[in-house]
């Protein structure tokens, strides 16, 4: 009986030392985040979350991406600031569920995030941004005109300010120069490949074998085409409008091409396509540099294929730094433009890993004009960044029947009705 | 006083398994009660504001309103996820019986294809689909190489159901394939020596003797696999995205995709939650037909 009694006791007492261990790990970050802040050495180590001196960040960055924010983060608690920024990096789904949860619940809410350009309106509808005029005006060093244009104007909601962007990431078009050579010699002396062009060398280089574009991430490339083309995303600002004629067209020529044997066929990997050189151009982010980079081929980067030579448009978004909804303090806040300001001049090593900056200090930077990316932030006009509130509810619907038109497996005006007919009643019913 | 202290002893079982129950409660009990809750409202889980209840409306929807989107969105995840249980069940029980059988004969090596078959179960599943989707890549992929062919495996029909079906039926057949060796190691060998002398053929004593000794394990494995077959999501979310055109798009998937949009937009989880309780149902209802009429009673 006793001897029972000291097991009731131990079980009881390891049930409790387990709920406690389960509201622990709870009140910490979220699970399956690295937690990182630099020392002086360089190295990394675990962070207290939260601490009164210190700026919780958290950004969508893994892989080089995230290592190269870390050097920036590095870079800026080097200068002895007084609030030092701790640096989560975790995939952008974990962050997109935990950031407003975190808000609703009100603890371990971070003091800086960073969110896509087309998130930002639907999350400060949900209240889950803090407006930044205040802290920006204290800060004085951030202002439009140190800015891209095409990524600092969506940060802007009903006259108040909820985010500055870190960046503008789209879709180049990377050229073969050999094949470019070989084929269509002087097509890029204005430095735009229009679809005129390709149907004038395309049926050669497709008896040799060679595609002369790409289907890639089909949604980036239909929304940039379709934009070319004057198309519309919304025209009432809520509901769907790509069930129209423009965007048949783009999907009925796009598929024409692929029947062609101009552009790749279903199946194809045409990153590998274009290593080999069996591709002339290929429509990527310009966050494929450095996979390309390490492919002995040699290529340049220029604007998205064209239906108008004077209208090169290229898809693009943008990584915006927010302020996550909590109470915050003047010092605080002021600390946090600090952190943001500080990439108006040490954006490099953001730049290297693919990335376009949106300072406009980093134009001027010699290294960064050595870039192939550089040239996408030459004319912001050019960029077509969504500022549609449902991108979200678009792009999945636009992921679902691009690809089945594009390889004829499913008919367009049927995906056209379908899927406008689907953004519209998810925003019903939301 | 001697009852009192039959009340104290009888704590100790419970408090063994207390830290289960708790658990089970907190990660399913709960969630699987709001779940059911969440079926019966329009909430977005997300935001703030709280869940309106809408009655039966989510199931008004989805089963009867052939207009709306969701409507197309369950039936055709309901059929591709049937599609896929149909195909992938009968592989998932008779390839492992039958490799089962070939190794409790214990040929040479035996135990070595034993660990072989059994491999597969132990790896994740992201691992189980990087290395079949670049089996299958069309340019790259070692299948078409190897024959010398340019086929599409995983943006076309059949082929994209095959390509799923080979790579959960390769994935998960070791679980079922050790079951049902240790089940045939119970026959018992004083009935199948006496069929022998008898005269009964191999087959006959298989169909009569092995296969009604193994009856309760075939049963188990049988309801567990189906359970599990209807809850098919990563392979075709990580081999095909649910194309050719949406035909292996399974009911999880679109589920997921309602509940947790993975571009951004609100979550409709009053309507996924409804979809999901369906699917919970035609689940139970189907485990008990197979106990009724495969399972010992």
């Amino acid at each position: 009986m006793k001897k029972k009694s000291i097991v009731s006791m131990l079980l009881a007492a390891s049930m409790a030392m387990s709920l406690v261990g389960c509201g622990g790990s709870a009140s910490t970050a979220p699970a399956g985040d690295t937690a990182t802040t630099g020392t002086e050495g360089g190295t990394a180590e675990a962070a207290p979350a939260g601490g009164e001196n210190t700026i919780e960040f958290w950004s969508v960055f893994t892989g080089g991406d995230g290592e190269a924010m870390q050097e920036i983060v590095d870079a800026y608690n080097a200068t002895n600031p007084e609030y030092k920024v701790v640096h989560r990096m975790m995939a952008q789904e974990d962050l997109y569920q935990n950031l407003p949860l975190a808000v609703q619940s009100g603890t371990d809410v971070p003091d800086l995030a960073i969110n896509h350009v087309d998130r930002l309106q639907l999350n400060q509808e949900n209240d889950i941004y803090l407006p930044m005029d205040e802290y920006i005006e204290a800060n004085g060093q951030i202002t439009a005109d140190k800015y891209n244009e095409a990524a600092w104007a969506p940060g802007e909601i009903d006259g108040k300010r909820y985010a500055v962007p870190l960046d503008v990431h789209g879709y180049l078009t990377y050229y073969n120069k050999e094949l470019v050579e070989k084929y269509c010699p002087n097509v890029l002396d204005d430095g735009v490949v229009t679809f005129d062009e390709i149907a004038e060398f395309a049926p050669t280089a497709a008896a040799d074998g060679v595609y002369s574009y790409a289907y890639t991430w089909g949604r980036n490339e239909f929304l940039e085409w379709y934009a070319q083309l004057g198309g519309k995303q919304t025209e009432d600002g809520t509901e769907p409008s790509i069930n129209n004629d423009i965007a048949k067209k783009v999907l009925t020529d796009w598929k024409a091409a692929v029947d062609n044997g101009w552009c790749t066929q279903d199946g194809d990997d045409p990153t590998n396509l274009f290593g080999q050189g069996q591709l002339i151009f290929l429509p990527e982010g310009t966050w494929m540099i450095g996979t390309l980079k390490s492919m002995d081929i040699d290529f340049g980067a220029t604007y998205a294929i064209s239906y108008d030579a004077k209208k090169p448009i290229s898809w693009a978004s943008s990584h915006q730094f927010v302020m996550p909804k909590k109470e915050q303090t003047p010092e605080k806040g002021k600390a946090i433009m600090d952190f943001i300001a500080f990439f108006q001049d040490n954006s490099l090593p953001w730049a290297q890993v693919g990335q376009c900056p949106a300072t406009l200090a980093i134009t001027q930077n010699p290294e960064f004009k050595e870039m192939p990316q550089a040239f996408f932030l030459d004319d912001p006009s050019l960029t077509f960044i969504s500022d549609y509130k449902y991108y979200g509810y678009l792009v999945g619907a636009i992921d679902s029947f691009v690809g089945e038109v594009v390889f004829g497996k499913m008919d367009v005006d049927e995906a056209l009705s379908t899927y406008n007919q689907q953004i519209s009643d998810n925003i019903k019913n939301q | 006083m001697k009852q009192k202290n039959r009340k104290k002893t009888n704590i100790t079982p419970y408090l063994f398994i207390a830290p289960q129950i708790i658990l089970f409660c907190i990660f399913f009990l709960i969630p699987a009660g709001m779940g059911v809750f969440a079926a019966f409202t329009k909430w977005d889980i997300f935001s703030p504001e709280m869940p309106t209840f809408v009655g039966l409306a989510n199931f008004k929807e989805i089963l009867f309103n052939a207009e709306s989107t969701y409507y197309r969105f369950f039936r055709t995840g309901f059929t591709n996820t049937l599609i896929f249980v149909v195909l992938a069940v009968p592989l998932c029980i008779v390839l492992p019986l039958l490799m089962a059988l070939a190794i409790h004969k214990k040929p040479f090596g035996h135990k070595f294809f034993q660990s072989l078959f059994y491999m597969p179960t132990v790896l994740s599943i992201s691992t189980v689909i990087l290395i079949w989707y670049y089996m299958f890549n069309k340019n790259l992929g070692l299948i078409n190489n190897f024959f010398h062919l340019k086929t599409n495996w995983l943006g076309k029909q059949p082929t994209a159901w095959f390509a799923i079906v080979l790579v959960t039926v390769w994935w998960t057949i070791g679980t079922n394939m050790v079951i049902y060796i240790a089940a045939l190691n119970g026959v018992s060998q004083d009935i199948l020596e006496a069929a022998s002398v008898d005269g009964a053929s191999s087959t006959r004593k298989f169909f009569s003797i092995v296969l009604p000794s193994i009856r309760n394990q075939l049963s188990y494995t049988v309801v567990l696999t189906t359970v599990a077959q209807f809850n098919i999501y990563g392979q075709p979310l990580m081999l095909t995205s649910g194309g050719p055109n949406n035909s292996t798009n399974v009911l999880l998937m679109v589920i997921r995709d309602l509940a947790f949009p993975s571009f951004g937009g609100k979550s409709i989880s009053g309507l996924a939650s409804a979809m999901a309780l369906m699917l919970g149902i035609v689940m139970i209802a189907i485990a008990l037909l197979q106990y009724r009429f495969v399972g010992d009673e």
